[in-house]
């Protein structure tokens, strides 16, 4: 009890940020952009390696406030990557997934060179894969809060202009209508910010499971939109709520993992007791 | 003048050329029909027009507008629940009985006519509608002809890509002399 009052800040940001990934996460998958969501991962998880040589080499210490270094780098690194992927592959719609696939054996080959070059960043790049909300700081914790609030409100206020711009990009492959294109960056925007934040602090294991598994669970049961934002609310805090719990009572296990790994028991179980439910 | 283009011409991606010496106007208030056999780029030219899918077209003119343009339909799924009256909550070639019908589970006529609500009951300056009548019954195709009529009292104007002519006045526009 003593440990989970002493976490209540690390668990409250950790819920947040699962549900506002949930909520964004099911709008990226349905705009066809999961595969990019991993090429995403892992130049941001370059990104932060990058970030972390140039602070060690410019002697640039490890602050506590929440825009250090290594987000910058990760920030500018990821927009160059991804920025160069959509040129590459504009107007080869076919040849997409595997232009995509060699950026990301890239990235895996090139964020293993640099960790052969420094091994002392080795920690990084595994925290950066798995991450620990324990181990982030009380105003990392505080920027994250702030910023899953905004965009959670920006969700609220737009999700239907959000719903129907999910829909275009999935049916035709482009918005139809001049008039969201700010709706549309914004999105995107909203969606880059949170990754970056999300892996620094949860990894990338936790970032894209939180995004992908609300949508993979509820193409097994019957959900209307509002059920589905309903069970992200639900079971996405539950999950890290259950993870942190769990990482409380054996300590030698990754809280990532463990939150992982309770959302998709819950999910699958919710999904088994819904169809036992509605048997006749 | 929403759209001019002077001895245009259209390529891909890869600089193939589609369409070339293509000159015509777009007014606000016309209904243009857009005609042409299969394949000639009809629908790739308004694609370049609107910068969709990386077609280019040079020597066009645009004026400050606002547009609408729903594509052919490719009665795809959709991962997300949907339910036709997501498209469109206002009055039109879809009933409300059938509102509440998934997406996933309505037939490619309930489809597009819950797409061309969503198009037609959006406030903007030009609509461009490719294949509009395809999947309609006779019954929907004259009232989206009607709905074509009112579009055009208000000064608005409307592109028709299609192999079927409206009912009602238009301008012809054949692509294929430009291919």
């Amino acid at each position: 009890m003593e440990l989970i009052s002493f976490y209540l800040l690390n668990i409250l940001v950790g819920a947040i940020l699962s549900v506002v990934l949930g909520l964004y996460g099911s709008h990226v998958v349905a705009r066809n952009k999961t595969i990019e969501t991993i090429l995403l991962g892992q130049s941001i998880q370059v990104g932060i390696l990058l970030g972390v040589i140039l602070g060690k080499l410019m002697e640039i210490g490890h602050n506590d406030h929440g825009l250090h270094l290594e987000i910058i780098i990760s920030v500018l690194f990821t927009c160059l990557l991804y920025g160069t992927y959509e040129y590459v592959s504009k107007g080869k719609r076919f040849a997409k997934t595997p232009i995509l696939v060699s950026f990301y054996t890239f990235l895996v080959s090139l964020s293993y060179l640099i960790v052969a070059i420094s091994p002392q960043i080795e920690s990084h790049m595994v925290k950066a894969f798995l991450g620990d909300i324990v181990t982030a700081s009380k105003v990392e914790l505080y920027v994250i809060f702030g910023l899953s609030l905004v965009f959670m409100a920006f969700f609220a206020i737009r999700q239907n202009q959000i719903k129907l711009q999910s829909f275009d990009l999935s049916s035709f492959g482009h918005l139809v209508s001049s008039s969201g294109k700010k709706d549309y960056v914004l999105f995107n925007l909203i969606v880059l910010s949170l990754m970056i934040y999300s892996i620094h602090v949860l990894g990338i294991v936790f970032t894209l499971s939180m995004m992908i598994f609300p949508i993979t669970i509820s193409q097994f049961t019957k959900f209307t939109l509002k059920q589905l934002y309903t069970f992200v609310i639900i079971l996405a805090p539950t999950s890290v709520f259950l993870g942190f719990l769990l990482n409380i009572k054996y300590e030698n296990l990754p809280t990532s993992s463990l939150m992982v790994i309770s959302y998709l028991i819950l999910g699958i179980s919710f999904v088994i007791l819904k169809r036992l439910l509605s048997r006749p | 003048m929403l759209i001019q283009a002077s001895d245009s011409n259209l390529t891909t991606p890869t600089g193939k050329l589609l369409l070339r010496n293509m000159s015509f106007q777009i007014q606000k208030g016309q209904l243009i029909h857009v005609q042409g056999p299969n394949g000639v780029g009809k629908s790739s030219l308004f694609k370049a027009i609107f910068e969709i899918e990386g077609l280019k077209i040079s020597n066009l003119t645009k004026s400050s507008f606002s547009h609408f343009f729903l594509p052919q339909m490719e009665n795809k799924e959709f991962l997300l629940p949907l339910s036709l009256g997501d498209l469109s909550h206002a009055k039109g070639l879809i009933s409300n009985k059938k509102k509440g019908l998934e997406w996933n589970k309505a037939s490619g006529g309930e489809r597009k006519k819950a797409l061309i609500d969503r198009a037609l009951n959006h406030d903007c300056d030009l609509y461009i509608l490719d294949e509009p009548f395809n999947h309609l019954d006779s019954d929907s195709i004259a009232k989206l002809n009607e709905s074509f009529e009112k579009l055009l009292k208000q000064g608005k104007s409307v592109i028709l890509i299609s192999h079927k002519a409206p009912k009602i006045e238009h301008i012809k526009m054949d692509v294929s002399k430009w291919s």
